[in-house]
């Protein structure tokens, strides 16, 4: 600077400070287009969580339904004993009715089945318990009357309730 | 300060320090042109128009409506990058001065004079003394001696620059004729005149615009930086987002139900209470009126959504321990009362010997109600045999506040 001469240092200068101007401006800019790109991205963020946690519920529950439920089209008795886990139970299982039902496009089948037979006091309760843990029966009543031979703590237990069908894929079926 | 003289475009002296430059220029007496017609014409840009000169500046000054062209500016002095001022020589006479002796140095020496033109205006004429390269000190006291002994010394002023030497031996030199030189440094343009030319150090200036400039270049940048940042930031959460999606597999087993909560919200609610628990509370209570011969519990729903629901279990009666209905109306009581589950006990028709009775229960809201585990050991005792009373009325009981006074404490099933 000390050999450069008064105009050249000026035009030194002004050049420098409109090439830094320009920059800034240049770059201020640039940065408003991020900036828009930012309020974009942030609504598409938005949008994207919601249908993140949509399909998180609807996958739970599809899931669920999954679970609570029968294949209606493939479902023999002892799929339903054990969908209910009583396959190795020695109580009796009756089917009493089959019910349908239309919620939005769905058929449900809804099917009246009882389960009976002697069995220790203790047990009926425990079989009672797991049964509503599982959900997958709604049971409607419980019944239990003293065994008639007076056996020691055996009775008459006589379980009613309700499970339910869907038709299923096969493809997909889990349970 | 710095300062140079600057004599028909030639520099004869120059003195360089730190600080302001001044420039004395002393035109050649031929030089100074004088233009009635440009006395308006102010501004240099408009001067050099009209007197055909662009390249350098014009050094100039309007008196009595006339402007004086003295010269042009050097490029030299033109691209000092200090303060500059460029003045006439005479410009430091002080008032009432007729003739001045400028010494800068022993081969500078700048003589002016006041005189009155043919137009009978008052011009000084200013040169620079042309003096020999030997005894330079007795030739400029001569001259001003000269001088001093034609014109007097009232109206003379002799000044001496940056030399201190020189100074004592001038002052020594003019002490015979009464003359005392004076700093050049207390030296001062006369009040009221402008200077030919001027121009200022613009450095920090322009070195304050340049940090100015830096530092919005600089924020631009970090903001550009930030931004671009958080945008990728951004970019990275949506990829994530949707991979989160596509990872999410649908149950395909139920996938073609399209409202599953409406077919979950349509299948039965379990009550939120364990079927043991209410069996094994309805059957202690039982006990406590005779034999239990049978239990019938039928759920609902779940109850309720005021949080009072209860379940009423039917259970069968034989051997009825109280044979008169006031008693079993008071054991019920005691029964309501030491069990603040049961909330009623009715009698399901008619009840003698034996029965059925209707136990009201308060079923828990909450989903995370204890699972009761039956011991092992109970068992349906259905061996009694007391008398029974007949009872046509279904009695209900409730319960109160003061429980009846001879209640039992607990009376548990038979093990």
């Amino acid at each position: 600077m000390k050999g450069m001469k008064r105009s050249s240092f000026r035009n030194v200068m002004l050049v420098v400070l409109l090439v830094l101007i320009g920059g800034a401006v240049f770059l201020f800019f640039r940065c408003q287009g991020l900036e828009d790109q930012i309020i974009a991205r942030q609504g598409n963020l938005i949008r994207l969580k919601q249908e993140l946690e949509n399909a998180s519920r609807l996958n739970i529950a599809l899931t669920e339904l999954d679970q609570l439920t029968i294949n209606e089209q493939t479902a023999t008795q002892l799929d339903i004993l054990r969908h209910l886990g009583l396959q190795q139970s020695k109580l009796d299982f009756a089917i009493q009715s089959r019910d349908v039902r239309n919620i939005g496009g769905t058929s449900l089948y809804v099917y009246g089945v009882q389960v009976s037979g002697p069995i220790a006091y203790p047990a009926a309760l425990t079989l009672c318990d797991r049964l509503q843990s599982t959900n997958k029966i709604h049971i409607e009543s419980i019944q239990l009357q003293p065994d008639g031979q007076r056996r020691k703590n055996m009775v008459n237990f006589t379980l009613t309730g309700n499970i339910y069908g869907l038709v299923k894929n096969e493809a997909g079926a889990n349970g | 300060m710095s300062l140079y003289i600057l004599t028909r475009r030639t520099i004869t002296f120059r003195q360089e320090s730190s600080g302001e430059t001044t420039v004395l220029l002393v035109p050649g007496i031929d030089q100074v042109q004088v233009i009635k017609d440009m006395a308006g014409t102010n501004t240099l840009k408009e001067q050099g128009a009209k007197g055909g000169q662009r390249q350098l500046k014009q050094l100039s000054r309007v008196q009595a409506g006339q402007r004086y062209i003295y010269g042009y500016l050097p490029e030299e002095i033109a691209e000092l990058n200090t303060s500059v001022k460029v003045w006439l020589a005479e410009d430091f006479a002080p008032a009432g001065t007729q003739a001045f002796f400028f010494v800068f140095s022993d081969q500078v020496v700048l003589h002016g004079v006041r005189e009155q033109n043919d137009e009978g205006q008052m011009r000084w004429r200013t040169a620079q003394l042309v003096l020999p390269e030997k005894d330079t000190l007795s030739t400029i006291v001569n001259a001003i001696s000269d001088y001093a002994l034609t014109k007097g010394i009232d109206s003379l002023t002799v000044a001496v620059f940056n030399q201190l030497e020189l100074y004592r031996q001038l002052q020594e030199g003019l002490k015979t004729y009464g003359i005392s030189p004076v700093p050049f440094s207390k030296m001062h343009p006369v009040a009221g005149i402008r200077p030919l030319y001027r121009h200022y150090d613009y450095t920090i200036l322009y070195l304050a615009l340049a940090l100015f400039g830096i530092i919005i270049f600089a924020a631009s940048a970090f903001y550009l930086v930030y931004t671009y940042h958080k945008r990728n930031a951004l970019n990275d959460q949506i990829e994530e987002t949707q991979n989160r999606i596509r990872n999410i597999k649908l149950n395909q087993s139920v996938g073609s139900v399209q409202d599953p909560q409406a077919v979950l919200q349509s299948m039965g609610k379990p009550i939120h209470q364990m079927p043991s628990a209410i069996v094994e509370a309805a059957a202690t209570a039982a006990k406590q009126f005779g034999d239990l011969e049978n239990l019938t519990f039928a759920l609902g729903d779940g109850g309720d959504e005021s949080g009072n629901s209860t379940a009423d279990v039917t259970v069968g009666i034989s051997n009825m321990k109280d044979a008169l209905l006031l008693d079993q109306e008071e054991r019920a009581a005691q029964v309501v009362a030491q069990r603040p589950w049961v909330r009623v006990i009715k009698r399901g028709g008619e009840v003698g010997t034996s029965g059925n009775l209707v136990i009201s229960l308060q079923i828990d809201q909450a989903p995370s109600a204890t699972v009761a585990i039956p011991d092992e050991s109970y068992t349906v005792d259905a061996s009694s045999t007391e008398p029974a009373v007949p009872a046509s009325a279904t009695t209900v009981v409730t319960p109160t506040a003061e429980p009846a006074a001879e209640a039992s404490p607990t009376q548990e099933p038979t093990p």
